[in-house]
């Protein structure tokens, strides 16, 4: 029988996609410890495992963890249903803008947030250094995967079954409690394996927000150990503690999506919302809209109205769109062509990286890449970027080493994106193309390609989305001409004066500005809401 | 989206031409790699914008605060003929790390922006081969923290900013010691940064232990505890203190740990013209640290061509751009100051400057640390931690 030669596409993509892990991530690792390990004797690394501080601070992390991957789902499930729901004027710019605070610098999104509820702000409720900010932030940032995520997958699978339930009785609740939650539960564990990681390995949020250090993450503690210095044994031990526990939890969820796999059928173009349905879209949308929206009108506000300012002024503007000679300094023009190109490479790498993954998950069968795709985002970022350096010192301060770091950051996100719509594949349509003749690259070429799209989309567009906001950054050396936008409003909030804080602000805007175009041009080539 | 047609003709049987076979196999395994090598070619061309170095490069690795006019490096470039490749190694402790670990082998050929507390880290000092460079006779003797192995090129002095409005706002008088700040009155008042993971947070530190001293009645650690006491707050860096906690950007805090030269730079970058700064920096006893920034050449590197980065970086038209590029002070003595500089953001006098013996913060830095972070972050007792 075709296909179960070695050039069977599952298996190229399986040693592809190990051989990605390998060197990005493994060799990496392993230099760290290899020199954790050298530099202290084992004694001292139980000494770090027993210390009841970091057991403290692994079981906060934890519960700060598990209440924001709850409270995000909570925040985000109700719009990802409407988006399933309906069609309506306006939801593209939607579902684009819940993309924004995604990408923003944490510096920036964490001055909008203070400017709302911090010290002596228009909402000042004491919250600094509390757990409920840490949890609102991480809520603003992480509800737009949950609304990519399921809501994408849903829409593109969910409307002939929802008709059919309609049919037969049922009201929108029961419809969604019934039918449509149970429909997206595996891209709801997909979304909730991401956010637990990702809340998990928190670390902008927590030193803007808290840095009283009473909800910092082990990543925070492996940052501290090391900027302090150096002491490998510590980050090293941090580092594999953080692994291991966020991959156990994040298995579970792999474990339960892998499972709860349904096979979908594309349905008929989506409703417009009735009366009933326009005050469920307000209700839904609304929420998540205002946590949208509010820190980031309040950059925008200072982008125009700098501190100290009687009014408004383009100062700001002008200080960030002048070319700039000096070098390391970007000019507001300058980062935004090269976050795009950089956007561009990243998503086109995390697209094949993750590809590989989902397609040898899915049709190669080798489940343990499942869980694995999720190691880039579980490991240390600080831990991780010194390994490279270890592991990889040519890349230094290249672009290869550049793109690479993009590709592994944004990889898991593709990964995550495609597998519950390949999974969701009917066996039928595979099959029929098999008895058909196609082989196995044909079948990937001609049935799970186009079946893909719309997740091909959501994940590149997250993988875009990683490239045009800060992460990785703690990964690889850069070059002042490289500079991408958070780079570049860091660059500015470098140096004192209003004008360079305007300037920052000026590009924050134009970094949201970026973001929701490039993700509505993504949404629209992927044909959403045409199926 | 038609269904997927499966393909256009059911399977081939066996007794079909071998040419017909060798045709489809072909075409078959064309499909697939044909979408692989276009996603290549886009990728080369992407990767291709870059522009490809024809002259021999020489790499300076910096902190990510480095800042030059462009046409400084250009005629770096055109006097030499070497291409001058610059390297962002995050921020200074960061970059330090990385060259620690890729010591013998290093990442770049020269080196900047290593102060005197950093070069304390084991191992710092023996990343360097040792230099003379052209023009180190105009640098104070006193600046030259690291004998032959780093040339100093920049001084910043590290000392508290007030914001003048807020402080009168709140009706409390401008600070005049270190101590103030631990006075009930100005509790909750105060942000400083992380000695971890800040370099002005360090020097911080440094100067509480110049100025309290060690294991006396009331020393660095009593007056940090006393600081904790009095709610100060920490950020991660610099410009979370700045931009987020100081009342200037919408903050609560009026007193922020910063840069002597900040008062000048708020001057510089007001959105309208002013005649007198809005802020000021502490110049009381002992209340400031001297942040003398370095440069070397990387032992096992280009070792001749870092030489010539490092005299570029000491050259008189270097040394004149560097205050407003960077906000500092230069090294060397005869190279004159920008105007604002002299107006709003004179250096200290030498009694506010606190001093530590590098050796002793060489031998003490680690502990130091642990300590701060046992009382401050921690919450323990100064005599738990002694």
């Amino acid at each position: 029988m075709r296909g179960r030669g070695a050039l069977h596409p599952g298996h190229v993509a399986a040693v592809l996609a190990a051989a990605f892990l390998a060197v990005l991530l493994l060799a990496p690792l392993l230099a760290i410890v290899a020199r954790g390990v050298a530099a202290a004797p084992l004694a001292a690394l139980q000494e770090i495992v027993r210390d009841p501080f970091f057991a403290e601070r692994l079981g906060r992390t934890l519960l700060q963890a598990t209440l924001s991957t709850v409270l995000t789902l909570a925040v985000g499930l109700p719009g990802a249903l409407a988006f399933a729901h309906y069609r309506f004027p306006g939801k593209a710019a939607l579902r684009a803008s819940f993309t924004v605070p995604f990408v923003m610098p944490t510096v920036v999104a964490g001055a909008g947030f203070l400017a709302l509820v911090g010290p002596g702000a228009p909402l000042d409720v004491g919250a600094m250094d509390t757990l409920a900010l840490v949890l609102a932030a991480h809520v603003f940032y992480n509800h737009a995967v949950v609304v990519r995520m399921v809501g994408g997958f849903l829409e593109a699978a969910a409307p002939h079954l929802r008709d059919a339930a309609a049919t037969l009785g049922a009201g929108p609740l029961r419809t969604a409690w019934r039918v449509t939650l149970p429909l997206a539960l595996p891209a709801i564990l997909a979304a909730a394996a991401l956010v637990f990681v990702f809340t998990f390995t928190s670390f902008g949020v927590i030193v803007i927000l808290a840095p009283g250090g009473t909800w910092n993450t082990l990543e925070v503690e492996v940052y501290r150990s090391v900027a302090r210095s150096l002491q490998l044994d510590v980050a090293a031990t941090l580092a594999v503690v953080q692994l291991v526990v966020a991959m156990a939890v994040a298995g579970a969820y792999t474990a339960l999506q892998a499972r709860s796999a349904v096979p979908l059928r594309s349905g008929a173009p989506l409703p417009r919302p009735g009366r009933g349905g326009v005050a469920v879209l307000v209700a839904t949308l609304a929420p998540p809209l205002l946590l949208t929206l509010a820190p980031l009108a309040a950059l925008a506000w200072r982008s125009v109205v700098p501190p100290g300012a009687d009014g408004p002024t383009l100062l700001g503007w002008r200080a960030a769109f002048a070319p700039s000679d000096l070098l390391g300094v970007a000019s507001g023009g300058q980062a935004t062509w090269t976050s795009l190109r950089f956007a561009g490479v990243s998503a086109l790498l995390a697209t094949l990286a993750g590809g590989a993954f989902a397609y040898a998950v899915v049709r190669g069968g080798h489940r343990w890449l499942d869980r694995a795709s999720l190691l880039p985002l579980a490991t240390s970022s600080v831990t991780l970027g010194l390994g490279i350096l270890l592991a990889w010192p040519a890349w230094a301060g290249t672009f290869a080493g550049l793109a690479a770091a993009h590709a592994l950051i944004g990889m898991p996100f593709v990964a995550r994106a495609l597998l519950p719509s390949l999974r969701g594949i009917p066996a039928s349509r595979t099959a029929a193309a098999a008895v058909a003749g196609a082989g196995p690259w044909r079948r990937l070429l001609r049935v799970d390609l186009p079946a893909l799209r719309p997740a091909l989309v959501a994940g590149g567009g997250f993988a875009a989305a990683v490239s045009l906001g800060e992460f990785g950054a703690a990964l690889v050396l850069t070059r002042p001409e490289w500079a991408t936008l958070p780079v570049a409003i860091y660059q500015r909030l470098g140096r004192p004066g209003a004008e360079n804080y305007a300037a920052a602000m000026a590009m924050a805007v134009t970094l949201m500005v970026a973001t929701g175009l490039v993700m509505a041009l993504l949404d629209r080539l992927g044909g959403r809401g045409e199926w | 989206m038609p269904h997927p047609t499966p393909t256009r003709r059911p399977a081939a049987p066996r007794t079909q031409a071998p040419t017909a076979v060798v045709a489809r196999a072909v075409r078959r395994l064309a499909a697939a790699p044909a979408a692989a090598a276009l996603l290549a070619a886009l990728l080369a061309a992407l990767l291709a914008a870059l522009p490809v170095a024809a002259a021999q490069t020489v790499t300076l690795v910096t902190h990510d605060s480095f800042t030059l006019p462009e046409a400084r490096v250009e005629a770096f470039e055109a006097e030499t003929g070497l291409d001058l490749r610059l390297v962002s190694g995050g921020d200074a402790g960061a970059m330090v790390n990385r060259a620690l670990l890729t010591a013998g082998r290093p990442i770049a050929d020269a080196l900047f922006g290593i102060d005197d507390a950093l070069v304390a880290r084991e191992g710092a000092r023996e990343l360097f081969a040792p230099y003379a460079a052209d023009g180190l006779a105009a640098v104070p003797e006193g600046l030259r923290f690291a004998g032959d192995r780093l040339t100093p090129i920049t001084v910043g002095y590290v000392t508290l900013n007030y914001d003048l409005d807020a402080l009168e706002a709140r009706d409390l008088a401008v600070p005049t010691d270190l101590r103030d700040l631990t006075t009930p009155a100005y509790a909750g008042q105060t942000v400083v940064t992380d000695p971890a993971t800040s370099s002005p947070g360090l020097a911080f530190v440094l100067t509480t232990i110049a100025r309290f001293g060690e294991g006396g009645t009331y020393d660095w650690l009593d007056y940090w505890a006393d600081l904790r006491d009095a709610d100060v707050r920490v950020t991660s860096g610099w410009s979370d203190a700045y931009y987020t906690a100081f009342t200037r950007y919408g903050g609560d805090r009026p007193i922020v740990l910063s840069y002597a030269t900040s008062p000048a730079a708020e001057v510089m970058f007001a959105e309208t013209p002013l005649d007198a700064a809005p802020t000021g920096s502490l110049h009381c006893d002992e209340c400031a640290w001297r942040q003398i920034e370095a440069a070397g050449v990387l032992a096992g590197g280009d070792e001749d061509a870092a030489a010539r980065v490092v005299d570029f970086l000491l050259a008189a038209e270097t040394q004149a751009a560097v205050p407003e590029a960077m906000f500092v002070y230069p090294a060397r003595d005869d190279v004159p100051l920008p105007d604002a500089f002299a107006a709003y953001a004179p250096a200290p006098p030498e009694a506010a400057v606190a001093t530590l013996d590098a050796a002793r913060i060489e031998a003490n830095q680690a502990r130091w640390l642990e300590q701060w972070t046992q009382v401050v972050q921690r919450g323990r007792a100064p005599d738990e931690v002694r």
